[in-house]
């Protein structure tokens, strides 16, 4: 299924499933992230994604139990360029709990990418999915503030710089106010250039 | 009226360093009233203006500001995204003897709500209707907002004014007052508030950094003092001017007199290069790794003798510029090549920023040396700089003729830098802020009595006093014995370095040396070990072989002569598997739990501690 979205500046975007076919281009994104993206994504030092790393973001993206999401930005030429990628994962041993990810190329960060890309998620997420569980670097505000806003979230500290977050879908965190603005995907301490905003 | 909660250090001004942002303009204009101030897009072209009119159209905005009771020192927030109007509205704030408070555009309702009620905003200039609404949606909390000034907006008559309409309130005062913006200029004393910027912290609410003229006056004598910039230079500015990094180049242009071509839009950044044609520009490193990107690839995607041609042009280019730093002289045959190499390759990298660049700044994150020595390679020096929003974005910088890539430079002079005990920068200077705004907890938790910041960054300073910025602390381990380990940074060499690695986890918090947990990449480890005659075998027979840890002892032993002595990984075990989702070290979608690692290999860990 595809949907449209548009970005906090109006530019138009598509959000479609991941497919096999897409290995590269994940692989290719992956190189253009800076070293802190890749590192609040998977919390570890990744220079490159391995194969064995790329069957599991890809090959195993079943649309059950794992939904991958991408938005491609369609460009001046009318060309679609994939900017962010974002999952859910059921897991196995919790089936109602999943955890949640999102990447953003660096230069798309502050744009709202991730908040839309979010959204969709949240609209196509795996079947009985209440809750979300995570980990997320401490210093990661942007993605915390986005998980905030997707419902009532407990957050505990899980050693150094990092924390540990569940989301409990089922209870809205407290009404953003009918506002037509998107939760702040950038916190209000603004990055220097939207440079946080993107990875979780 | 201060409400600063502490000042440590009062600053005396230094030999040419003007008493406060306003002052700067005016005596700008009075210098050269005749030379381009700024150039903006207008359509597809671009207009200029000069600093005698960019003074005609800022006077009547900071008219219109004191007609509206705007006092000294209150707060007047701008909401917008870089542009003329911006510089226009900041400079009539100056003028009023008012502070600017920033705010992102893209700042969502409720933080912009935060920042104007925290900063006690009696007047925000607001973009376009989308800012407009955001502040109608938080009108109700926000009862000390008394106007809203919009660039591009449309204005309701009442509470929301259009720039045409501050003007005329403005040319209205001045008729009354023809000089009721040379003397709210005059009143503004060095410690006075210029600008009020939000910086999240780890927990809590943002802060406001305040931060007063003399910050600004100061960076603006400080670059003067690097001798790199005239009259004559051009700059090109897209960063967010909400930023302290920003600001900061509003404040050396004022101080120096160069034209500035001003466009925040990210998308016109590479056309408004090649049409601006700049002398410099400054940038995170984002944009500098993404014209690397492009470039490297392209040559790559040509292939065969372009690609063989770029690679050589390269080669020479770094040769050449390597012996420039080190002071030696080339010789006739390697100038021959570089002429050669510059006039096929270089030039027209060269071209991509305009072809007149002189060097570029990097600032706000890291850039990675082999990046900078690339534009070296290029004849565009990339100066690194060091600073923060507390630091008014100044505190270092690599100088023109002592590029040392991988640092940030020594401090501008007046600027000291100091390393703690545990490693962490401490700064000290004019650009250092007062404090943060009505935080005085927060404030002496980074601002000691006799001044110095502690930056939360871990640094080293070489021989010749320059910087280099090894982590941030938030992301480090502290060892028992005080000393704070970065992980990422020992992640990142050993799997540069160990092609069979899969994870690392360093283990160091509390203990009085660092070890590791590592495990291995099955396919590649299997790879090595039928390369090295061993029959197959799965993963955790494997990964025990003696030769196998051997291997990885080899590479570990690269990883710490590398580090420093405190840092390095004095034992390590290879795990029987990888982290497994099953298990909770990772999550499903990869993401490592150190904690759960650490606890569930606890004995294993605890081993290598003992005897």
């Amino acid at each position: 299924m595809i949907a449209e979205a548009r970005l906090r500046d109006g530019t138009p975007a598509l959000i479609w499933p991941l497919d096999p076919g897409d290995r590269e281009a994940v692989r290719e994104g992956f190189e253009q992230l800076s070293v802190d993206s890749r590192y609040h994504r998977f919390l570890a030092t990744v220079p490159h994604l391995s194969d064995a790393q790329l069957d599991h973001l890809v090959d195993e993206v079943d649309g059950v139990d794992h939904v991958a999401l991408a938005l491609v930005v369609i460009d001046d030429d009318h060309l679609g360029v994939p900017v962010g990628v974002a999952r859910m994962i059921r897991y196995q041993q919790e089936p109602t709990a999943a955890d949640v990810a999102v990447t953003v190329l660096d230069e798309w960060h502050g744009r709202g990418v991730a908040t839309a890309l979010l959204d969709e998620l949240m609209r196509q997420r795996p079947a009985g999915i209440t809750e979300l569980v995570t980990t997320i670097t401490a210093d990661n505000e942007a993605s915390l503030a986005m998980l905030r806003s997707l419902g009532r979230t407990t957050v505990t500290p899980a050693g150094v710089n990092r924390l540990d977050v569940v989301v409990d879908l089922t209870q809205p965190d407290e009404p953003a106010e009918e506002s037509t603005e998107e939760p702040a995907a950038e916190p209000a301490g603004q990055s220097p250039h939207p440079n946080d905003a993107g990875d979780l | 009226m201060s409400e600063t909660p502490h000042v440590p250090q009062v600053h005396d001004l230094l030999p040419g360093q003007a008493s406060s942002v306003p002052r700067m303009l005016l005596d700008r204009i009075a210098t050269t009233p005749d030379r381009e101030a700024y150039r903006y897009p207008v359509g597809d072209r671009w207009e200029s203006v000069t600093w005698a009119e960019a003074g005609e159209v800022v006077r009547p905005l900071a008219a219109g500001l004191l007609a509206l009771g705007i006092r000294p020192e209150e707060r007047v927030a701008i909401a917008s995204s870089t542009r003329i109007e911006w510089l226009y509205a900041d400079l009539a704030i100056a003028c009023a003897g008012a502070a600017t408070t920033t705010v992102y555009p893209s700042t969502g309702p409720e933080d912009v709500g935060f920042i104007l009620r925290d900063s006690d905003s009696r007047v925000v200039f607001a973009e376009d209707d989308v800012q407009v609404e955001k502040l109608r949606s938080q009108r109700a909390r926000l009862p000390g907002l008394d106007r809203v000034v919009t660039f591009d907006g449309t204005p309701d008559g009442d509470w929301v004014l259009g720039l045409a309409d501050l003007r005329e309130l403005g040319l209205r005062h001045l008729a009354e007052h023809p000089d009721a913006v040379e003397r709210a200029v005059a009143a503004v004393r060095p410690e006075d508030l210029a600008t009020l910027i939000y910086t999240s912290g780890t927990t809590g609410q943002p802060k406001g950094v305040e931060l007063p003229h003399r910050c600004w006056t100061y960076i603006g004598v400080a670059a003067e003092g690097l001798d790199i910039l005239t009259e004559d230079d051009l700059q090109f500015l897209w960063l967010p001017l909400s930023h302290s990094f920003g600001k900061m180049l509003q404040a050396v242009q004022l101080q120096v007199g160069f034209p500035t071509a001003v466009d925040g839009r990210m998308d016109r950044i590479v056309p408004n290069l090649a049409e601006v044609r700049p002398t410099f520009m400054a940038g995170p490193p984002r944009i500098f790794e993404k014209v690397h990107a492009k470039v490297v690839q392209g040559l790559e995607e040509e292939g065969g003798v372009k690609a063989a041609l770029g690679g050589w042009a390269f080669g020479v280019g770094d040769r050449v510029a390597r012996a420039r730093v080190a002071g030696r002289r080339v010789g006739p045959v390697t100038r021959a090549e570089h002429a050669l190499a510059d006039r096929l390759v270089l030039a027209k990298v060269r071209e991509r920023l305009g072809g007149r660049i002189r060097f570029l700044i990097s600032g706000s994150a890291a850039l990675s040396p082999d990046v900078a020595a690339w534009f070296h390679a290029a004849g565009m020096v990339v100066m690194e700089g060091y600073g923060m929003t507390e630091t008014s974005a100044g505190a270092c910088i690599v100088r023109l003729e002592d590029p040392a890539f991988g640092k940030v430079g020594p401090p501008v002079d007046g600027t000291e830098v100091r390393i703690a005990e545990d490693g962490e920068i401490l700064l000290r200077g004019p650009s250092v802020m007062r404090g943060y705004h009505r935080q005085p907890e927060a404030t002496a938790e980074v601002l000691d009595a006799e001044g110095w910041l502690a930056t939360g960054d871990v640094g080293e300073l070489d021989e010749e006093g320059r910087l280099r910025i090894t982590d941030r602390k938030k992301d480090l381990i502290k060892t028992s014995g005080g000393k704070y380990i970065a992980p990422q940074a020992i992640e990142m060499l050993f799997k540069a370095v160990c092609p069979l690695a899969s994870q690392m986890v360093v283990h160091a918090e509390g203990r009085n040396y660092a070890t590791a947990l590592i495990t291995l990449d099955s396919e590649a480890l299997a790879q090595w070990a039928a390369a090295n005659g061993f029959p197959p075998a799965d993963y955790a027979d494997l990964a025990a072989l003696p030769e196998v840890r051997a291997y990885v002892q080899a590479s570990m032993d690269q990883v710490n002569a590398r580090l420093n002595r405190w840092e390095t990984i004095k034992d390590f075990r290879i795990l029987d598997r990888d982290l497994t989702v099953e298990d909770g070290e990772v999550t499903p979608s990869m993401k490592v739990r150190r904690k759960v690692v650490e606890t569930a290999y606890r004995p294993l860990l605890d081993e290598m501690y003992t005897g």
